[in-house]
């Protein structure tokens, strides 16, 4: 695991903090910001970061090849096929030992593998369908490894790398400190906030009776605080070294609704499964029926789009039950305001949705489902 | 040197008083992060 509590991480953050207001050109800033995520590869790993190198140029060759159509389908199937496999490596650690080859199932989860298979997949296909070119070595290395995202994302998208890939020059004093800022409300909210409720509320679902409904709320709002400051802490760092970094989280516990709650919570995944699952998904149940079930298409493109992520989280049953109760819940949000839609019209929905009392019943159901659903996650 | 040179000079006109005050929250959190992390009582003094 990368640890914030370690000095690595932060000796890098400050040396970018010097370094990168140095550099003279935009060329030298981006070489800088890929010496200092190699620099941290090779403090966590080793000389296993050579290896993870090398792949780094394998994709960067296979993009290229890609940009110029020479066999881009081939080569993005193969590259596809790589990258399943070293995820369900990633996944499955005892059958990469029983393989003998425990090493790289642990380089896997040192450098957060599912976040940097996600970032491949919008990179390969974005350069297929030829809406970004291809990066450059060190916009390959910047993109896929950037160090202050390898934690626990944000997931960037290929065309928002591409589109603000220069890094930017000096940031001023109030940039500086609103960064700083966000960095520490990130510590603070992780080791000090999160520490605190996990020492004092949370057992492991090792309790029972009537502590077990407390706990389940608390472990909500836990994983929420403890996933939130790994974001907080890199947005914040990207914006001290003027590496754009996408935003994850906007107040999630006061969701709505369930489609509401996936719009807050984790937004680059939520993008990312938008994008390359539920849209793709969803337009070929609409071709195949002609149009004729717009809701029920949607239905199955969300179904099928949150089972796999649930299991992209883990490939266990729990996750499977997870991503399953995700996906219900995002159907009856769905079925249910097609429905008061219909009930109420245009102007009726909008009076309902401004009642405040139905609002904090909205809230207070949404927050339940999600922390409720949590608890399939240690079903044994 | 006056405060409000002192801010247009070194913190992009931002009232120093705030200033300040941003800095103190911001070394605050980091002494209970230091302290829970390290394990260290920001009590130690106590000992003596």
């Amino acid at each position: 695991m990368i640890e914030l509590n370690q000095p690595t991480f932060w000796v890098i953050c400050a040396l970018g903090a010097v370094l990168l207001p140095l550099a003279p050109s935009s060329w030298s800033r981006k070489w800088i910001w890929a010496g200092l995520n190699i620099a941290f590869l090779v403090s966590l790993l080793g000389l296993a970061a050579l290896a993870l190198l090398f792949a780094g140029i394998a994709v960067f060759v296979l993009l290229s090849l890609v940009a110029r159509r020479w066999h881009p389908v081939f080569i993005c199937l193969v590259a596809g096929a790589m990258a399943l496999l070293l995820f369900l490596l990633h996944k499955l650690p005892s059958v990469a030992a029983q393989l003998g080859i425990s090493t790289t199932s642990k380089v896997l989860t040192l450098i957060g593998y599912s976040y940097v298979m996600l970032r491949l997949v919008d990179a390969f296909r974005e350069v297929l369908e030829q809406r970004s070119t291809a990066p450059r070595l060190a916009d390959t290395i910047n993109y896929l490894l950037p160090f202050h995202m390898l934690a626990a994302g944000p997931i960037q998208s290929y065309s928002d790398f591409v589109n603000q890939s220069e890094v930017s020059g000096p940031v001023g004093f109030s940039r500086s400190l609103t960064a700083v800022e966000r960095i520490t409300a990130g510590l603070f909210k992780k080791f000090v906030i999160a520490y605190v409720l996990q020492k004092v509320f949370l057992t492991d679902f090792q309790a029972g009776g009537l502590y077990r409904v407390l706990e389940i709320q608390v472990f909500f709002v836990w994983l929420y605080l403890d996933f939130s400051a790994y974001s907080d802490i890199a947005v914040g760092v990207g914006s001290l070294l003027g590496v754009a970094t996408p935003e994850n989280f906007n107040r999630p516990l006061f969701a709505r609704n369930i489609i509401d709650f996936w719009d807050r919570w984790h937004m680059s995944l939520s993008l990312f499964i938008r994008r390359h699952l539920f849209i793709p998904l969803q337009m070929a149940f609409m071709r195949r029926t002609n149009g004729q079930w717009p809701l029920w298409c949607a239905v199955w493109a969300v179904s099928i789009s949150f089972i796999l992520c649930g299991l992209w989280h883990g490939l266990t049953v729990g996750f499977l039950i997870w991503g399953v109760a995700q996906a219900g819940g995002l159907v009856i949000a769905r079925v249910y305001g097609h429905l008061l839609r219909q009930r109420l019209g245009a102007k009726g929905l909008k009076v309902y949705m401004a009642n405040p009392w139905i609002r904090v019943a909205a809230v207070v159901v949404t927050f339940e489902f999600e922390a409720c659903t949590l608890i399939t996650l240690f079903m044994k | 040197m006056t405060v409000r040179k002192l801010s247009e000079r070194f913190f992009d006109n931002l009232p120093v008083g705030s200033v300040l005050f941003r800095c103190l929250l911001v070394i605050l959190q980091l002494i209970a992060v230091y302290c829970l992390t390290e394990k260290v009582s920001p009590f130690f003094y106590q000992r003596f």
